[in-house]
């Protein structure tokens, strides 16, 4: 969420080329979700630190961002598993980026736009006696959903998941 | 977030057919995001709430969730667009609906964007060159798939642009 504090964090662990990479990230999460620049930077680090696995205080030292903006994204990518967390004995917390979830969760997401569709159908059947004004919601995704139900599952037909980055 | 207690909520003020239509949202939610069903539970209801602007209250009342439940949907889709959300002055109360067109409008805009992410990612990869394979694998990952999307996905929505043209 932007909030009028919302500026860029000062990276002061960061070199010129990681900052300007995770920068760009956050730009892209800024224009599709106006996400606060603190959150999309924690993102962004989260695909390239090293080591992979970072404590929350290690996030905020590196970045110059909040605790709260890394509790956020905990709270955020921790329950679809894009982000693994690990209880510290000390009560901190580490987070890591699963190399495999992201990917797959883009994946399942959209493999399930038929699915979405179909609810969408039975929403429609729900509200099949009530006003226009009421119904146009439901009609829209319907509409939309229906074309991308059909078109985007197909787009995994035509794709060859990487077997390993390594290989 | 899901724990082992999440449960449906009791949706009081929802007859059985809405009930069965706004616990399909929620069931897809959980099946994608592992979202908890209270969230879901808010995400549906917006959908086919009737008038479509809902005071809090009101939803946490037909819904039997909590108010924090609503203003965490609030958070996290007022933000991007999906959601509008209107003070109502004078009281902690704020009322929350979907625009008819948001949701289409908001999808449409995230997958038109894959190509633009996926030069980012590219970005990434030249900043990681010469770094540990384990430290560069997030990335390839990611890359290799949107490589693919970049190239897909524009090319749905022009079928789409054109059917609907015609």
């Amino acid at each position: 969420m932007t909030t009028p504090h919302d500026e860029k964090p000062s990276t002061p662990g960061l070199t010129e080329g990681e900052r300007d990479y995770v920068n760009r990230v956050a730009e892209h999460y800024r224009d599709t979700d106006k996400m606060a620049w603190e959150h999309g930077f924690v993102i962004g680090w989260m695909m390239i630190c090293d080591p992979v696995e970072q404590s929350a205080h290690q996030l905020c030292e590196t970045l110059g961002v909040s605790r709260e903006a890394v509790d956020h994204i905990d709270k955020l990518l921790v329950p679809p598993g894009v982000l693994t967390r690990n209880e510290l004995p000390d009560g901190e917390y580490t987070l890591a980026m699963s190399v495999d979830v992201w990917p797959k969760t883009v994946q399942h997401s959209m493999l399930a736009l038929p699915s979405f569709h179909s609810v969408m159908e039975h929403g429609l059947k729900v509200l099949a006696d009530a006003p226009e004004e009421r119904r146009r919601r439901v009609a829209n995704m319907e509409r939309f959903f229906r074309y991308l139900g059909e078109e985007l599952p197909a787009v995994f037909d035509r794709y060859e998941p990487s077997p390993s980055a390594t290989s | 977030m899901t724990t082992e207690t999440d449960q449906p909520p009791s949706t009081p003020g929802l007859t059985e057919d809405e009930r069965s239509f706004v616990h399909q949202v929620a069931q897809h939610y959980r099946n994608t995001d592992n979202m908890a069903w209270n969230y879901g539970y808010v995400f549906g209801y917006l959908m086919i709430c009737d008038p479509v602007e809902q005071r809090v209250s009101q939803i946490v009342e037909a819904l039997g969730v909590t108010r924090d439940d609503v203003d965490h949907v609030a958070k996290l889709l007022v933000t991007p667009g999906v959601f509008e959300k209107r003070e109502e002055p004078g009281s902690d109360d704020y009322w929350m609906w979907l625009p008819e067109h948001n949701w289409p409008k908001a999808v449409r805009y995230s997958l038109v964007n894959v190509p633009k992410f996926h030069d980012v990612l590219k970005r990434g990869l030249e900043v990681l060159e010469g770094a540990s394979a384990e430290r560069r694998e997030r990335l390839v990952r990611l890359e290799h798939l949107y490589s693919h999307l970049a190239v897909e996905i524009p090319a749905v929505f022009d079928r789409f642009e054109r059917a609907a043209a015609k």
